[in-house]
């Protein structure tokens, strides 16, 4: 069917075809075998560079690593605001450029990206390839909780807190048309008073949050502390979010709930026992994976108690958010029938995603090749393989996307106030049915923008609302 | 063994691990130069010193003009070239280009607003009225327009604040530049503070890095040309004093006139060539010259994957760390043990004393 000409800027030959196939960009992205100092690192980034002072009307002590929304947003006033979550953005490919039409149709006030905002290796590159060069003229502050990728860097992730957390790099942030305003950390606290407080986690390079306690080999060879600073930090600020009457929405990129089945390497139990213990977490958004889960509160409630021992008075909704750019996860799993935490939505859903994946990647995907390294590099390679032709590899095929939408207006009853809603691409060429075939359309610039039909349409008529 | 019978044969040992380190020493000098070490050296330092932004210093067009040319950038077809050290003055001068554009401006204004006030508070003169102004009139979408926003906020709070009782027009130039550069620029002020730790610490890893490249030459020269320890050790236990004597004469002429010159650089590949020579000849009459056509498939025929391969290369080890000992050491006890030679009188001819 014809439809119309996405104009794209030139990425073949720095992020498109072919990226995958270096293999210096494999290494960079599998750095799993490098011992995981996060909790020590995170804390020297924060010492050597003057973060900037608490500005006024946001919580002048430095530990507690807040900030208002209206101080982000240069206002005079709290008032209604949309955001747009994003997680695992990608490497500055199609896929990546392909959610901006929707964003910037979505006219959101700022943008947070939950980890892995660049890929592979979070070094200063690819923060130009996968996060200045595409959000490029959006005009949007945007903050970051850190991912795996972004740690995965020459200096573990410094790059990351130079970018985000400091004034050192503003001229690239002006030179790319987007707001730097500067987080308190890697790890922060955004207060959009009354009644909402996102919380974003740093998860590091592994999910070890409580230290390598356990696992005699792995204490030989290596041991981090665990974050007490972080935890400490956390349920602080969940106790005001309780003592004020807020609703809490905790940010953090490594799930330990993913594909239905607990992942026991995540070391993330103290996280997860407080926001159990608190009830005014309304909703945790994870990222990681690159596919949209969606977990019922029961479900998630469930979760907490079996794995975690901790039985949440009021658990939260759980959702997975991780596939707004990056190349696809297979969403095709079953382990729900045996662990009982079954996802109640995703996308692609399992039969979309068949149709969609290649041979090699459903083989892969089903486990009778190797996990871990093995299975990485096969996926990489048969997501290679494509018709002569095309234009691009399945994982940069710029559909099957999905992000997160949430508006917030204080004006609102309570109960209404807050409404967090996925928002799915199926395929962008798709969402210029109103214009007559082969219209030129700039991916980048939005223009023309896409049809205010087809955006509703990405919207799920089933928001989380609080 | 009498101490006659060891003092030569250590001279000789001693000289030829000195004639070694001095090869070692002139290949290092030429791998330095072509592979620009310091300046990857001061690099690294520097990255570590104030992180991944030092990146922005080397980016073409960054600070090319306080950039050297690579050693095969004949042309230079790109704002690109090597960062030598620098002092603190001219870090700080390139870390303030990485600056925002308006940050850039504000820093120039109120630099030129403290020259003209000299050290007394006066009214803002026109620049600054003007960088206001401008800054005011940035429109919304504009390039910069949220960092403009940011620079004005802050004068305005702290041209407010600094303003003298009595006299709401001045200005302290010093004190709001100083505020600044903190707010905007907080590599400016961590380069101050620590620069002298910087230095120390860019200078430990250049000797450091030296080192692992004597060492590693010296381990590639040991392995390649079969110099192993125990095998000089036995080549110069056969060298007669008087032979090992002439040749540690010589290397030490060698050395003293290299160390007249300021690096070895300063000859030419002629000289170069020569010295190289000069040295593997009075290497030779210790009984371990080597012969530049090395043939690997002799030492795997004599050695074998075996044992004795391991052992080899341990010796070649030791050999590598001797020499990484550096040609000023063995100099040194090249000139010791010449002395302790005469000392013990006209021993070359004469039969060993028994000591007392």
């Amino acid at each position: 069917m014809p439809g119309p000409i996405l104009q794209w800027p030139r990425l073949v030959g720095q992020r498109g075809l072919g990226y995958w196939l270096r293999p210096g960009n494999w290494v960079a992205s599998r750095r799993i075998l490098r011992s995981d100092r996060s909790n020590e690192w995170r804390y020297q980034f924060q010492r050597e560079a003057t973060e900037p002072a608490p500005p006024p009307g946001c919580d002048p002590n430095p530990d507690a690593r807040s900030r208002t929304v209206r101080w982000l947003l240069d206002r005079t006033a709290d008032g209604p605001f949309r955001c747009v979550i994003l997680g695992d953005t990608g490497e500055g490919d199609y896929s990546q450029y392909g959610t901006l039409p929707v964003i910037r149709a979505l006219q959101p006030d700022f943008l947070i990206i939950n980890g892995d905002v660049a890929y592979p290796a979070g070094t200063q590159d690819d923060y130009e390839h996968g996060f200045f060069r595409p959000y490029a003229g959006l005009g949007l502050p945007i903050w970051a909780t850190p991912g795996n990728h972004d740690y995965y860097s020459e200096h573990r992730g410094r790059e990351f807190h130079q970018i985000f957390c400091t004034e050192l790099q503003r001229s690239r942030w002006d030179a790319a048309g987007l707001v730097l305003k500067p987080q308190p950390s890697t790890f922060w606290e955004l207060r959009a008073s009354p009644g909402l407080i996102l919380l974003g986690v740093d998860t590091g390079h592994s999910a070890d949050l409580e230290g390598n306690r356990t696992g005699a080999a792995r204490r030989l060879v290596d041991h981090q502390p665990p974050d007490d600073r972080q935890h400490g930090w956390l349920e602080d600020r969940l106790r005001n979010a309780q003592a004020e009457g807020a609703a809490a929405i905790v940010l953090f990129h490594i799930p330990a709930l993913v594909r239905e089945h607990h992942v026991s390497k995540t070391r993330l139990l103290t996280l997860h026992r407080h926001i159990a213990r608190y009830s005014c977490v309304r909703l945790v958004l994870t990222a990681h994976e690159h596919s949209f889960q969606r977990y019922a509160a029961a479900t998630f409630g469930r979760y907490l108690a079996q794995e975690h021992a901790v039985t949440p008075a009021a658990p939260p909704d759980y959702l997975v958010a991780g596939a707004a750019g990056a190349g696809l996860s297979s969403t095709d799993f079953t382990d729900g029938q045996k662990t009982g935490y079954v996802t109640v939505e995703r996308y692609p859903d399992a039969a979309d995603w068949k149709d969609w994946a290649s041979a090699g990647q459903k083989l892969v995907a089903s486990r009778m090749v190797g996990r871990g390294w093995l299975q990485t590099v096969l996926r990489k390679a048969f997501s290679l393989i494509k018709p002569l032709g095309a234009q691009s590899s399945d994982a940069d095929r710029p559909d099957r996307l999905s992000f997160l939408v949430l508006d917030h207006d204080p004006g609102q009853p309570a109960g209404q106030q807050t409404t967090v809603q996925p928002c799915f691409i199926d395929d962008l060429s798709a969402m210029y049915g109103h214009l007559p075939p082969g219209t030129p359309v700039n991916v980048q610039a939005g223009t023309p923008a896409v049809d205010p039909t087809a955006l509703r349409h990405c919207l799920r008529p089933q928001p989380i609302q609080f | 063994m009498s101490e006659t019978a060891i003092l030569p044969t250590l001279l000789a040992f001693a000289t030829t691990v000195f004639g070694l380190s001095l090869f070692v020493q002139v290949l290092q000098e030429v791998y330095k130069y072509l592979s620009s070490s310091k300046s990857i050296a001061y690099v690294k330092a520097l990255v570590d010193f104030i992180g991944p932004h030092a990146g922005e210093l080397l980016k073409p067009g960054s600070i090319s003009d306080l950039q050297l040319r690579g050693p095969f950038q004949f042309l230079r077809r790109r704002p690109t070239g090597h960062l030598q050290p620098m002092d603190q003055p001219q870090l700080v001068a390139a870390l303030e280009r990485t600056a925002a554009p308006w940050v850039r401006r504000t820093v120039d204004a109120l630099r030129l607003e403290v020259d003209l006030q000299r050290g007394a508070a006066r009214p803002p003169s026109p620049a600054v009225r003007e960088l206001l102004g401008q800054l005011a009139s940035v429109e919304p979408g504009a390039p910069g327009f949220s960092t403009a926003k940011e620079v004005e906020r802050f004068l305005s709070t702290w041209l407010n604040g600094l303003a003298s009782p009595g006299d709401p027009e001045s200005l302290d130039a010093e004190g709001v530049l100083l505020a600044v550069k903190r707010r905007f620029l907080p590599l400016v002020t961590q380069v101050n503070t620590h620069f002298g730790q910087f230095t120390k610490n860019f200078e430990l890893a250049y000797r450091r890095r030296n080192l692992r490249q004597t060492f590693f030459l010296g381990l590639g020269l040991a392995v390649f040309f079969q110099l192993p320890v125990n095998t000089l050790f036995e080549s110069a236990a056969k060298v007669p004093l008087d032979q090992a004597i002439a040749a540690a004469e010589q290397l030490q002429a060698i050395h003293a006139a290299g160390a007249a010159r300021d690096t070895t650089l300063e000859r030419t590949p002629q000289e170069l060539r020569d010295l190289l020579a000069s040295i593997n000849t009075e290497l030779a009459r210790t009984g371990s010259g080597f012969d530049l056509a090395f043939n690997f498939r002799e030492v795997h025929a004599r050695l074998g994957f075996n044992i004795a391969l391991v052992e080899y290369l341990f010796w070649c080890l030791v050999t590598a760390l001797l020499i990484s000992f550096g040609a000023p050491f063995w100099n040194d006890l090249t000139g010791a043990l010449l002395r302790l030679n005469r000392g013990a009188g006209p021993a070359r001819s004469t039969p060993p004393e028994e000591p007392t």
